[in-house]
């Protein structure tokens, strides 16, 4: 199976109308993160009918979120690859 | 720490306090209501998914503003078996008239038990199937999720396998869980992957689910009432040094926190630092030392835990 983005690579969260959202946080819609981990595809009956897109943790810089963010803190974030657009 | 429930400071006033002391065990009704949902699972009538997006909907409308967590399941639990026809609102609530009748209890335990037998006798799910269930939820508590930690911090070996592949590290610990686990075999079928994060002198890591209330709950049981409430939900990703420090936990200015958002299928457990001063102690000894707010990172344990 191949994946569209490695770690390192720096992704933008698309940003959609709230009422279409499954399983994304909205306090990252539109913000840019760098993959961590490339955590791929895996069966999940127990939670979707479907199968899904792979997943990658994507870290954001705390800054992107809040203004109290320091610079040494990151939110992690699973996000499915189809959020997910090159940056 | 929480402004918006009488239950405010939870996690904080027991923090470093043994785990065993703790976890008040979940009324049997709320158990039960666990178990049928993990029944309805399992034989394939609803996924996970579909209640996220029932709580989500009433949420949106206002219905549930203001209920407590598990009514708030409960709710979005009948709803999607209306919207899928095996079951009216308005069955459950007749049944539960009925059953006020002759049972005592609330409204909330009564609707558990209208929903259960009209589910019951329709066959959807079973009453063995169901009692089964019961029993293992029944039996889990944060201690399995402590042994877990004190093996890692005695076994380096087991540690790596550990952060590698946690699921399979756990089924091989198999029998020495039985103890902490009720006398129950750990059932990780809750868990699709389980992701442990170690935490060190420079990186700190803490775990939230603020889309709903995603926990590892096949080896900690059901979450502390803070973890689900909004104001850890939404502060925890905006200003986690300040809502750490009110719970007792100071930082640094060099250390760096990780806030793990569970948005999707990744379940996560924290492996905090293990304390100074205990050296000397057995595996057993270092599972007392173990909280459950420590695995989910927002405190440490301590060398000494208060009596």
């Amino acid at each position: 199976m191949t994946y569209k983005f490695s770690v390192g690579d720096k992704v933008r969260i698309k940003n959609e109308s709230y009422q279409d959202v499954k399983r994304v946080p909205r306090y990252i819609m539109g913000k840019v993160g760098s993959v961590e981990v490339v955590r791929g595809c895996f069966s999940n009956p127990r939670d979707h009918r479907e199968e899904r897109p792979p997943i990658y943790s994507i870290g954001f810089d705390q800054e992107q979120i809040s203004q109290d963010g320091s610079k040494q803190d990151k939110i992690i974030v699973d996000v499915f690859e189809d959020w997910m657009i090159a940056n | 720490m929480q402004k918006d429930s009488g239950h405010s400071h939870a996690g904080h006033d027991h923090s470093h306090e043994p785990i065993t002391k703790v976890v008040p065990q979940q009324p049997e009704h709320v158990l039960r209501l666990i178990a049928l949902g993990e029944n309805l699972g399992r034989n394939g009538v609803t996924v996970v998914e579909d209640g996220r997006l029932k709580a989500d909907e009433l949420s949106a409308k206002g219905l549930t503003k203001g209920l407590p967590y598990f009514e708030k399941r409960l709710m979005s639990m009948m709803g999607v078996l209306s919207d899928k026809k095996v079951i009216s609102q308005d069955e459950v609530e007749q049944r539960k008239d009925e059953l006020k009748k002759t049972q005592k209890g609330s409204e909330f335990e009564l609707r558990v038990l209208a929903l259960t037998n009209l589910l019951v006798e329709k066959g959807v799910v079973t009453q063995e199937y169901i009692n089964e269930r019961y029993e293992i939820v029944r039996a889990r508590t944060p201690m399995t999720g402590a042994k877990i930690i004190a093996r890692a911090w005695v076994d380096p070996e087991f540690k790596a396998k550990l952060k590698k592949d946690a699921k399979s590290a756990i089924m091989e610990m198999g029998p020495s869980l039985l103890d902490a686990n009720n006398g129950e075999p750990v059932d990780t079928w809750s868990i699709t992957r389980l992701e442990v994060i170690e935490n060190t002198e420079k990186v700190r890591n803490v775990i939230v689910c603020t889309l709903c209330s995603c926990y590892p709950r096949g080896i900690l049981g059901e979450p502390p009432e803070w973890y689900v409430s909004d104001s850890y939900r939404e502060r925890i990703v905006k200003e986690p040094r300040k809502v750490l420090a009110e719970m007792g936990t100071k930082l640094g200015g060099d250390v760096e926190t990780k806030v793990y958002d569970s948005s999707a299928d990744i379940r996560y457990m924290v492996i905090p630092i293990r304390p100074k001063g205990t050296e000397g102690m057995t595996e057993d000894q270092l599972a007392e030392l173990v909280t459950r707010d420590s695995l989910i990172g927002v405190t440490d344990p301590v060398a000494q835990p208060q009596k």
